[in-house]
C-alpha cells in the first residue's frame, strides 16, 4: 500500500510521495478552498502547484520513509 | 479572555487527556508497582538562560566542574570481553582507557603515556600490554610499569612512581561507567533506586545490535533535551499523534535520575477525530494512516489496539524470555519509558531496546555526539556487538536503515536541533530570562537543570550564574 496519510491535526491535507522523492499535498474539498494540490521538498520547500504551504515534518516524515523504502527495495534486488 | 490571557493554575497543570494511571487501571496484566510510582516533584517555573547552552564560559565550567566528578557512561562490558581488550572513551578534551585486564576486572586509566604525553591507544582493539606507539613506554594491562627503552637513561623512572593514572570503573546494567574523581560515591549509591525499574527486564541481558554515533551542530545538553519530553510530539512527529497520548506522558524525577512515560495506543487529546483502534495500529505499523477506510481488516474486532499489540508484544518476545512474556504487562510492552541518568544516560525501561548518550564532540561546545544504541534481548550464545556506524555532521540518520522506523523518527529531530543552537543566540539577544519551559511536561529538563546547576555552582537566572561565575 503506498504511503499516504491524512495530516491527523489538519484532515483536509492528504500527504504523499512522487517516484521522485517529491511530496505531493492534496488540499481536499472538505474545505472551501477546494481541490488543489502542492508538491514539495524533504522539509517542506514548495517546489510547484496551487498549494503553497505544507507541514514540514510531515513533509520530513513522507520522504524518509519514501527514502528508507527505497533503500529496502533497492537492497532486495542487490540480494 | 481566553486560557492564553491567564491559565488557571488550580487546574493542576496536567493534562486533560486521560492520564497514565488512569490506563494502567484498564490493563489486562498485573502491573509492576514500580509503573504505580508517582514522584509529584515541582521542580519549577522559572526560565531558563540561555548562556549555558551558547557561551564557551559555560563549557568550560563543565570541564571544571561536571566532567571529572560525575559518573559518566565509557562503553559496554560486552564490548572488552576478553583479557587485553581496551576501549577508548573521550569526554571533551580527556581521553580515558577502559581495560579487561588478564584476571577479568575492569580497569580504567587516563589514555596517555607517561612519558611524553602522546595518548596510548588511538582507539581499541585487543593488547597484550599497553605499550606507546612513540617511544615505546609500555605497561601491563594492570597499569604497572612493564618496560622502558633506553632504561638507563631514565633514573627518575621506577615501577613504583610510573604506574597508569587509574580512573575509577564500575559497572551496572552491563554498561561500564567511570568517574575522575577518586572521592566520588560508588555509582551504585550515585544510581540510588533505579535497579527497581529495570529488575524485570535486564539490561545485563543484552547485546548491542545497532550502534550509532552521530555529529551534530548543537550543544551536548540541547541535543539531549529533544530526546526527553514528549511535548515535542505535536509538531514534530505529527504522524503518530492518532496512537500517541503525547502531552499526556507521566513525568517523575527522582534522585539523579528522572523518568518519562509515554503511552502507545492512546490518541493524543490534541486531536479533533477520534481514530478507530485499526487506525492506531495502522499508524504504529507505519503502513500509514489511512487516507479512506483501509486500515479496516488490520485488527481483528472486539479488542483494542493496546491490548492487541500487547498481546504481539508478548509473542515476540516469548521465544527469548519463555513464560516471563505473559507476566508483563499491556503497559510494558505498548509504552515508552525513557530515563535520564544525570547528566547524559538514556537508557530505556521495559523492551524499548533503546539507549542514548550525548556529550560534546571533542572540546567544542557548539557540537556534539549523539549516541544511539539498540539493546536486543538473546537466547543462546550472546551475539558479537554490533560495531559503531558513525554518521557525520553533514549526513543523516537516514544514512542509518538499520534503526528502522528510529531513522525516520531522527531524521524529523534533526530539522530541530541545529536550529535551537541557532536560535539561541538570538534568543539571548531578545528575552534574557532564557528559554520557557513547561512546568510539568519538562519535568526531566527541569531535573537535570536543578542538578546541573547544584555541580556547576551556578543560580538559576542570568544574574545569580553571573554571581557563581
Amino acid at each position: 500500500m503506498a504511503h499516504t496519510i491524512r495530516h491527523p491535526l489538519t484532515r483536509n491535507r492528504v500527504y504523499s510521495v512522487e517516484n521522485d522523492g517529491r511530496v505531493r499535498v492534496q488540499a481536499d474539498n472538505t474545505d472551501e478552498t477546494g481541490d488543489r494540490w502542492g508538491h514539495f521538498d524533504n522539509s517542506g520547500r514548495w517546489l510547484g502547484g496551487e498549494l503553497l504551504h505544507a507541514d514540514p515534518q510531515m513533509c520530513r516524515h513522507m520522504f524518509a520513509h519514501w527514502q528508507l523504502t527505497q533503500a529496502d527495495v533497492k537492497g532486495g534486488a542487490d540480494d | 479572555m481566553t486560557e492564553l490571557d491567564d491559565l488557571d493554575e488550580t487546574a493542576g497543570l496536567r493534562s486533560r487527556g486521560i492520564s497514565y494511571q488512569a490506563v494502567l487501571d484498564t490493563d489486562t496484566h498485573e502491573v509492576p508497582p514500580v509503573l504505580r510510582l508517582q514522584s509529584d516533584r515541582y521542580l519549577g517555573s522559572h526560565d531558563v538562560a540561555v548562556d549555558r547552552y551558547i557561551s564557551r564560559e559555560y563549557h568550560e565550567l563543565e570541564k571544571q566542574r561536571l566532567w571529572p566528578v560525575v559518573w559518566q557512561l565509557a562503553c559496554r562490558e560486552e564490548e572488552i570481553p576478553n583479557p587485553g581488550d581496551t576501549y577508548v572513551y573521550d569526554i571533551v578534551d580527556t581521553s580515558i582507557l577502559v581495560v579487561r585486564t588478564e584476571d577479568g576486572t575492569i580497569r580504567a586509566y587516563y589514555n596517555v603515556c607517561l612519558h611524553q604525553g602522546r595518548t596510548l591507544r588511538d582507539e581499541g582493539g585487543n593488547a597484550a600490554e599497553l605499550r606507546c606507539p612513540y617511544h615505546g613506554f609500555c605497561w601491563h594491562l594492570d597499569g604497572s610499569l612493564k618496560r622502558v627503552p633506553s632504561r638507563w637513561d631514565y633514573p627518575t623512572v621506577r615501577r613504583d612512581n610510573f604506574s597508569l593514572k587509574e580512573v575509577r570503573a564500575e559497572t551496572w546494567g552491563g554498561f561500564v561507567f567511570i568517574n575522575m574523581d577518586n572521592e566520588a560515591q560508588s555509582l551504585a549509591s550515585f544510581l540510588g533506586d533505579i535497579d527497581q525499574h529495570f529488575e524485570r527486564y535486564p539490561l545485563t541481558d543484552r547485546y548491542i545490535a545497532v550502534h550509532t554515533v552521530k555529529y551534530l551542530r548543537a550543544n551536548w545538553k540541547v541535543a539531549q533535551e529533544a530526546f526527553m519530553e514528549g511535548y515535542h510530539t505535536i509538531a514534530t512527529h505529527p504522524q503518530i499523534l492518532p496512537a500517541t497520548g503525547d502531552e499526556t506522558g507521566q513525568y517523575d524525577a527522582f534522585e539523579n535520575y528522572s523518568r518519562a512515560i509515554n503511552m502507545t495506543g492512546v490518541a493524543s487529546p490534541n486531536l479533533r477525530w477520534t481514530p478507530t483502534e485499526s487506525e492506531m495500529a495502522a499508524v504504529s505499523f507505519n503502513s500509514g494512516n489511512p487516507v479512506e477506510s483501509t486500515a479496516d481488516g488490520l485488527m481483528p474486532g472486539g479488542t483494542t489496539f493496546r491490548v492487541w499489540g500487547a498481546q504481539m508484544g508478548r509473542d515476540a518476545l516469548r521465544p527469548v524470555l519463555g513464560d516471563a512474556a505473559d507476566e508483563l504487562c499491556d503497559s510494558e510492552l505498548m509504552d515508552s519509558f525513557f530515563y535520564t541518568v544525570f547528566p547524559n544516560f538514556h537508557p530505556w525501561g521495559a523492551y524499548n531496546r533503546i539507549c542514548y548518550r550525548f556529550r560534546p564532540y571533542g572540546d567544542n561546545h557548539e557540537q556534539s555526539i549523539m549516541e544511539t544504541y539498540i539493546l536486543e534481548p538473546f537466547t543462546g550464545e550472546r551475539p558479537p556487538p554490533a560495531k559503531p556506524h558513525v554518521i557525520g555532521f553533514d549526513q543523516t540518520h537516514l544514512d542509518a536503515p538499520e534503526l528502522g522506523i528510529l531513522a525516520e523518527i531522527f531524521y524529523q529531530d534533526e530539522l530541530n536541533i541545529p536550529n535551537v543552537q541557532k536560535g539561541l543566540h538570538t534568543l539571548a539577544k531578545v528575552k534574557p530570562s532564557g528559554v520557557t519551559y513547561g512546568v510539568y511536561q519538562y519535568n526531566k529538563i527541569r531535573h537535570f537543570h536543578n542538578l546541573y546547576e547544584e555541580y556547576l555552582g551556578v543560580g538559576k537566572d542570568a544574574a545569580e550564574q553571573e554571581e557563581g561565575r
